[in-house]
């Protein structure tokens, strides 16, 4: 009996470590709250009429007073290290089959890639996108400041989605506005999407730290990296 | 302790002895063996489902599209076969060792029920040479199977098992974290996120990466190589299914590890013209 009443004990002492654990992760994740896009009537793409919605994002070379960056959970360990992030948010939900529009206010600098592929639009409609005001499929690989980059994750058995816009850097010479950062380049690009799926989403450009400028703000959720809900 | 033992457990005199022969003949008939050969047979034909059940889990994700694949399943079928009645005699020693032996209470050890057997060359013959025979053949296999892996991922045997002497298709593979780009040297440059391959051309993959290590597995292909930062590795395979497969990262490397997977479409050449085209790729091989 005593040693039947020893593996129960056991049994519910290794649940409730498990579960400590998985609530402790949750709470510390850090995943910043999510950002909705708003929707805005129809749109016609070669797809025929669909719901029109639309997103902003920013992203910032390190926070200030007035933007802040990621601090929800163990991002808070993070904000005094000079990281780049996307901002307001980066858990983004959009509509289901309709087109989806996203402007970017880029303020970081760059440099090269590392890969030539993520310096040209994929997944776009018409496979283009607009950088201050000019329709291009392409930019300098030479001068990318970041990537918004969209991954399919087929095995989920949820429509292929691979969606990948670079985004020019802000050149080093610039300098700052009142608000501390430099003027931005401005890109718009739309993507249709199909039916409901959770995707990934990240920066394929090296900003971070440590090897091969991989890790830092590329490695942590809520600050070059999050997830895109499709509804 | 003294009175539990009998005149069996002493040292046997290496003269007066019966021959090996019968010793494993008694040692056969004594219940503690007989229940274990029972439960071997009864754990045996417990795992046949379950290993039935192992070899449809493989194809979830969709029959084998290639000869290589094919080869590797049916190596795992045959060796999931071979391995029952060993996987069952342990388990048939360990749950009777478990529950099935006489107990007695308190701290005093299990009641015997007879000696070990020991010094028994018949016992010592039969399992060297099964173990041998049994290693021997699974090397055997192995290297045969090996060497048609081998010569299907250089595309000298075609996917209809003839030689061949197509010009492989050439596809540089980068890895980055978390993606799969796939550039197309003898078309132009041409780059894609998705795989794209004609059926039964042999195809000769390029793989490195730009960051850290990863691994190229096309699963239902059955290829999977390592993708590292810095060096170049080689591996082919002839698809010879239409269809649209899966594509992922088999080493652990990074945030977005889990998501690194893409999609590789097996069409028809006509079709893999008209999509390099559509691509930019004017130059054909």
């Amino acid at each position: 009996m005593k040693r039947l009443f020893a593996a129960v004990i056991a049994v519910v002492a290794g649940v409730a470590f498990v579960g400590a654990l998985v609530l402790f992760a949750a709470q510390t994740s850090g995943e910043p709250a999510l950002m909705v896009a708003t929707m805005d009537g129809t749109a016609k793409t070669p797809r025929g009429d669909l719901p029109h919605a639309k997103l902003k994002l920013e992203i910032y070379p390190g926070s200030s007073p007035a933007i802040p960056g990621p601090t929800d959970g163990v991002n808070a360990e993070y904000a005094s290290l000079g990281w780049p992030f996307y901002w307001p948010s980066t858990t983004l939900q959009v509509p289901a089959n309709s087109l989806v529009t996203i402007e970017v206010h880029q303020y970081d600098g760059g440099g090269p890639i590392y890969n030539d592929y993520f310096a040209k639009a994929h997944g776009t409609v018409d496979g283009t996108i607009t950088v201050d005001g000019k329709q291009v499929t392409e930019i300098d690989p030479a001068t990318v400041g970041h990537t918004f980059t969209i991954h399919s994750y087929p095995d989920a058995g949820q429509p292929v989605l691979n969606v990948s816009v670079p985004l020019p850097a802000v050149a080093a010479s610039a300098k700052n506005e009142a608000n501390g950062y430099p003027k931005p380049h401005v890109v718009t690009f739309s993507f249709i999407t199909g039916d409901a799926g959770t995707y990934v989403w990240n920066c394929e450009f090296p900003c971070g730290s440590g090897y091969v400028e991989f890790g830092g703000p590329m490695s942590q959720r809520g600050w070059m990296s999050g997830t895109l809900e499709v509804v | 302790m003294s009175d539990m033992l009998t005149d069996q457990d002493e040292p046997e005199a290496p003269t007066n002895r019966p021959p090996s022969i019968h010793r494993l003949q008694d040692w056969a008939r004594r219940p503690y063996a007989r229940h274990i050969m029972i439960l071997t047979v009864v754990i045996g034909f417990l795992l046949l489902p379950a290993a039935w059940g192992l070899l449809a889990a493989m194809n979830q994700t969709g029959a084998p599209a290639s000869q290589i694949m094919v080869e590797i399943q049916k190596t795992i079928f045959v060796f999931t076969i071979v391995s029952i009645p060993i996987t069952a005699f342990v388990l048939a020693v360990l749950i009777y060792s478990l529950l099935g032996w006489p107990r007695v209470s308190g701290d005093e050890p299990p009641l015997q029920e007879s000696p070990a057997i020991r010094n028994n060359i018949v016992a010592v013959m039969t399992w060297t040479i099964v173990s041998s025979l049994l290693a021997v053949f699974l090397v055997v296999w192995g290297l045969v199977e090996l060497a048609t892996i081998t010569a299907n991922a250089n595309g000298s045997v075609s996917a209809n098992q003839q030689p061949t002497s197509s010009k492989p298709l050439i596809i540089n593979v980068t890895g980055q974290q978390w993606f799969w780009t796939f550039e197309y040297p003898d078309f132009d440059d041409v780059t894609s996120d998705v795989l794209v391959l004609p059926k039964d051309v042999p195809v000769y993959f390029n793989v490195t990466s730009k960051d850290v290590i990863h691994n190229f597995w096309a699963v239902e292909l059955g290829i999977k190589i390592d993708a590292n930062p810095g060096a170049v590795t080689e591996t082919g395979v002839t698809p010879n299914k239409l269809g649209t497969f899966n594509i992922r990262c088999a080493e652990l490397c990074g945030l977005h590890h889990a998501y690194m997977e893409t999609q590789v479409k097996v069409v028809d050449q006509s079709a893999f013209d008209s999509w390099v085209r559509e691509m930019g790729g004017g130059k054909t091989a």
